[in-house]
């Protein structure tokens, strides 16, 4: 079964996309690919909704943008983690980790 | 594929719009690499769009999200931006100029006094020129003047009255007629201005009562109507202790009871001399007589729609009809309408602008001053900023800081200037010509303050760019290898420099030259003899109510006695009553026919001012009779009727005969008596009405044949006049306890007054004159010590090599007097130019007045010699081995 975007809770994407930059600056349609590959199909994120989240991430100062040129020469907007963001990512990813251990502790008792 | 900084920057600038840009170009980017992802994967390119697209998901939705997401992050963004760099540019200033307080004391002070002057006198201007009048719709309102052979003036009860019926431009029009009015009971006894107004004066100037009316009724404008009076708020609080009851109740005006039907609010009473308000009436049998009697003025307010010009054409119809119609009283009548506001402040425009120009020259010279300081200061800064410019500062950020601390400086300098300019505003009022109107509506308002303001940004904005371009032009890389010692040496900072002294000159040439000018008008006004002596002479007036003393034989009796007692007075010499004081502007003027003369047309009979005297009234005010004899005690109401006449009269009328015994009639009777008599003197001429106007032809006659209700007393006397005031007071008193004495004025004053209007221009203009020059030689003297400071080693070097100090001395001052040559040049042929528009402000001097121009070069010549003498003299005692070590 997938999850498609609309599935994913609210505060899943976001973190998910923090964790994308990690590594280095990125446009939207690379990390659209990244969350695929690493996912392995399983998370089909919607790229509306990626979009959304990566506007409201940069306007709460989380992740910020720059112009730049892409592998094959076009314009591209890049994303890049903030001071801000690599907090937020350590929080939530603490948050979530918590929240699937228990998920799971209910899960196999049941 | 790091992205470039000045991308970046571009995009940061970019607007709302841009925003908008931004998100479809990054969609479009994402599906076009995911359609060619597709296509590589085998999809045909449609279908691979619509794939791309599918999976994309609801487009338009995160389209919009985003659009506003960014949108509102872009203004924040830039919000913040603009108010970091703003504090950061404010506190960075004034940091700078804590650490350099002598430059800054002196900086700010000079723009103070600019901004302060130029704000207080703005304060007058708004207050009279500006400000709208205190009535409703203002600009409605005008004055309708007859015009006799094209001068304007008063208009008579009949032609009013057909003004009135006849014309098709004004709502309403509404009579003004001034006298004094003694007021009795209630306290002492007092003179007051009363003015006789129409029935709808008020409702005309749209202004309503305090309390009760100030409309009055049918029965009161009646003929013979009910007694009914309005007080002005002034005197009802000052007379009448704001007694609530006084609407109401009765006055004794002039021994006649008459009722207060209301109060007059103060700031909107008008005339503003006015205390009291009468209706006007007269009597309609008599209307018809009355058409050469010309002494009213009219109020009128335009129907709407109606233009001033289409007014004045109507009134010109009826003026040009009423002459046709009644040729002996009218002849030569015409009609002008003039705005209210026009009417009240014409003749101040023209002086409070010049003064406006004036003090706008002296904040011009105030900022080349404090640019002046700049330039010298920036030298110091050259290092520092082009450290910061290799260390990246961009030009334009430089700029910024640099225009930053400009208008830190003049925000520093207005706030001083508006505290001065309260102070001065006030003094101004104080000092101000009292006949000068609306002095009462100046004050510091909202409307001044935001002209502060703005000549405050004006001002930082004017003194700061110019030093900021020339600190950012240099070679910096020059300035850095040089270890930012500033070699000023380049020729563009000097000549900006000297561009800047030699403005400093030109422009207090100019001021100089205007406030030159009005000195010597003045001069020449006040060496014009006026005809009467003014020294140890003091006068008052005495009003007679008609009620009391309704018949001449009654009035001449008494006035008599009053001059009796007068002489009896200690410390009197002499005393005398006349009819019109010279130089009050009193006007009482007839035609007249000579005996024996071949009739001519009504519109060409001679007129001439007519003035009453008793027989010691001539040698009191110190007139000399010329030729025959003047009054005596004889020449009473059973004697022939004789006249004098003043040699102006002579000259005009009797040009190649003997004006002895000649009979003259006046067309103006009483009593169905017309005014004549033979001619038995002449006198010498007196100014009527200011010493600038041309001495008109009068004719005197004796009071004893003429008496009038209301007389000028003088009084001759070598004691102090408050004290001779007060006995002359308590005199008349004894003879009559319900009469007053009003304007009481040593003569000295009387003629003080009628050249105080000149005096206040001349001595505001002559202030700004002498600030600009002590600006300009801080100006000069600045610029000569910095040049010869940069020429220190070559001075050093000329010394050393056998340079008396007397030769460096005239090289240094030479520097100085040239840089002022050029600046008096310049500024003559401005002032040439510009004094062209204060010519009506000059008597009998031309704007071109060789004299003035000559003391005007001479006074800045001198200034410019001091002003660099000093810095020369320094540059002699140069101590050569000392100056050249020191580069």
């Amino acid at each position: 079964m997938t999850k498609t975007g609309s599935d994913l809770i609210y505060g899943t994407l976001n973190v998910l996309v923090l964790k994308a930059l990690t590594w280095q600056p990125m446009h939207g349609y690379a990390i659209s690919n990244w969350l695929r590959e690493r996912s392995g199909g399983t998370l089909h994120v919607d790229d509306a909704a990626l979009y959304k989240s990566l506007h409201r991430l940069e306007s709460q100062g989380a992740i910020e943008s720059e112009w730049g040129v892409s592998e094959n020469n076009r314009r591209a907007k890049f994303y890049r983690l903030t001071a801000i963001g690599r907090r937020q990512l350590r929080d939530e990813r603490t948050a979530w980790m918590e929240f699937a251990v228990a998920v799971t502790r209910v899960l196999r008792t049941a | 594929m790091s992205p470039r900084p000045d991308i970046r920057r571009v995009f940061r600038l970019g607007l709302f719009r841009r925003a908008a840009a931004a998100v479809e170009e990054e969609f479009a980017f994402h599906l076009d690499m995911r359609t060619s992802e597709l296509v590589a994967q085998g999809w045909e390119h449609d279908a691979a769009r619509t794939e791309a697209r599918r999976q994309f998901g609801d487009l338009d939705d995160a389209r919009n999200f985003c659009k506003r997401t960014d949108e509102r992050r872009e203004r924040q963004t830039m919000r913040t931006e603009l108010l970091d760099g703003l504090t950061q540019d404010v506190s960075f200033a004034i940091r700078t100029l804590r650490r350099a307080p002598a430059f800054t004391l002196v900086a700010a002070l000079t723009l103070a006094i600019g901004i302060g002057a130029n704000t207080a006198i703005f304060s007058v201007v708004r207050g009279i020129l500006l400000r709208p009048l205190p009535f409703s719709a203002p600009s409605r309102l005008v004055m309708v003047r007859s015009t006799y052979r094209g001068e304007p003036g008063t208009s008579s009860p009949a032609n009013v009255a057909d003004y009135r019926a006849q014309n098709h431009s004004f709502t309403s029009m509404a009579v003004i007629d001034g006298h004094s009015v003694v007021i009795t009971g209630s306290g002492d006894p007092e003179q007051l201005r009363g003015f006789d107004v129409g029935g709808d004066f008020f409702s005309i100037l749209g202004v309503n009562a305090l309390k009760g009316t100030t409309a009055f009724a049918p029965e009161d404008t009646a003929w013979k109507g009910t007694k009914s009076v309005l007080v002005n708020e002034t005197l009802w609080r000052n007379r009448f202790g704001s007694d609530p009851a006084l609407v109401g109740s009765m006055l004794t005006l002039d021994n006649e009871r008459y009722r207060v039907i209301g109060i007059v609010p103060a700031g909107s009473a008008w005339p503003s001399k006015a205390m009291l308000w009468f209706p006007f009436t007269y009597d309609p049998a008599r209307l018809e007589n009355s058409r050469g009697a010309v002494y009213l003025e009219t109020l009128a307010r335009l129907k709407p729609g109606v233009t001033l010009a289409s007014a004045t054409a109507d009134m010109k119809t009826i003026a040009a009809r009423l002459a046709e119609r009644y040729p002996d009283k009218n002849s030569g009548l015409g009609a002008k309408v003039v705005p209210m506001h026009e009417y009240l402040t014409g003749n101040l425009r023209l002086p409070l602008l010049v003064l406006l120009g004036g003090v706008a020259f002296v904040l011009l010279i105030a900022c080349a001053n404090v640019a002046n300081l700049l330039l010298v200061r920036g030298v110091a800064r050259e290092g520092e900023l082009a450290v910061r410019t290799a260390l990246g500062a961009g030009r334009g950020r430089l700029i910024r800081q640099l225009v930053t601390e400009s208008l830190v400086l003049s925000l520093a300098g207005g706030a001083i200037g508006l505290l001065l300019a309260m102070a001065g505003t006030k003094l101004l009022v104080a000092s101000a010509p009292k006949n000068i109107p609306r002095l009462d509506s100046i004050q510091v308002d909202g409307a001044v303050l935001a002209f502060t303001l703005v000549i405050t940004a004006v001002t930082g904005a004017l003194f700061g760019l110019m030093p900021a371009r020339q600190m950012l032009n240099p070679d910096l890389s020059r300035t850095l290898r040089e270890g930012g010692r500033g070699g000023g040496q380049r020729a563009g900072k000097h000549r900006a420099r000297r561009v800047l002294v030699v403005a400093e000159v030109a422009l207090s040439v100019m001021l100089l030259a205007g406030a030159g000018l009005l000195i010597r008008s003045f001069t020449r006004l006040t060496s014009v003899d006026p005809g009467f002596r003014t020294d140890h002479s003091m006068s008052f007036e005495l009003s007679l109510p008609d009620s009391k003393y309704p018949d001449p034989g009654k009035q001449a009796t008494f006035m008599n006695a009053v001059m009796e007692r007068m002489r009896a007075l200690p410390g009197v010499q002499s005393a005398g009553a006349g009819l019109g004081l010279p130089l009050t502007d009193f006007g009482f003027g007839f035609t007249f026919k000579v005996a024996g003369r071949a009739p001519v047309k009504p519109e060409d009979e001679p007129d001439a001012e007519v003035r009453i005297a008793t027989p010691d009234y001539l040698t009191t005010l110190g007139i000399r009779v010329t030729r025959g004899r003047g009054f005596n005690r004889l020449d009473d109401a059973s004697a022939p009727r004789v006249m004098l006449i003043t040699e102006a009269a002579a000259r005009k009328f009797f040009p190649n005969e003997d004006p002895l015994g000649k009979h003259v009639t006046f067309g103006w009777s009483r009593d169905s008596v017309a005014l004549q008599g033979d001619i038995v003197g002449v006198t010498a001429d007196v100014k009527q009405s200011s010493l600038a106007v041309a001495t008109l032809p009068q004719m005197w006659v004796p009071f004893d044949q003429w008496p009038m209700s209301n007389m000028t007393v003088v009084l001759r006397s070598t004691r102090d006049p408050q004290g001779v005031a007060a006995d002359a007071r308590r005199a008349i008193r004894e003879l009559d306890p319900d009469l007053a004495i009003a304007h009481v004025t040593t003569l000295d004053d009387v003629l003080a007054t009628s050249v105080a209007q000149p005096r206040f221009y001349m001595t505001l203009l002559t202030a700004f004159a002498v600030v600009a020059i002590v600006l300009a030689s801080i100006g000069i003297y600045g610029v000569i010590a910095y040049l010869v400071g940069q020429r220190a080693r070559e001075i050093g070097i000329r010394i050393a090599l056998g340079a008396s100090p007397s030769r460096v001395v005239r090289m240094v001052v030479n520097e100085g007097v040239a840089m002022v040559g050029v600046g008096i040049s310049i500024g003559i042929v401005g002032a040439i130019a510009l004094t062209q528009l204060m010519r009506a402000l000059l008597f009998n001097t031309k704007s071109t007045d060789p004299m003035t121009y000559i003391l005007v070069t001479l006074v800045l010549a001198a200034v410019a010699m001091l002003a660099s003498s000093v810095p020369a003299l320094r540059a002699a005692n140069v101590d050569p081995a000392l100056a050249m070590r020191a580069e």
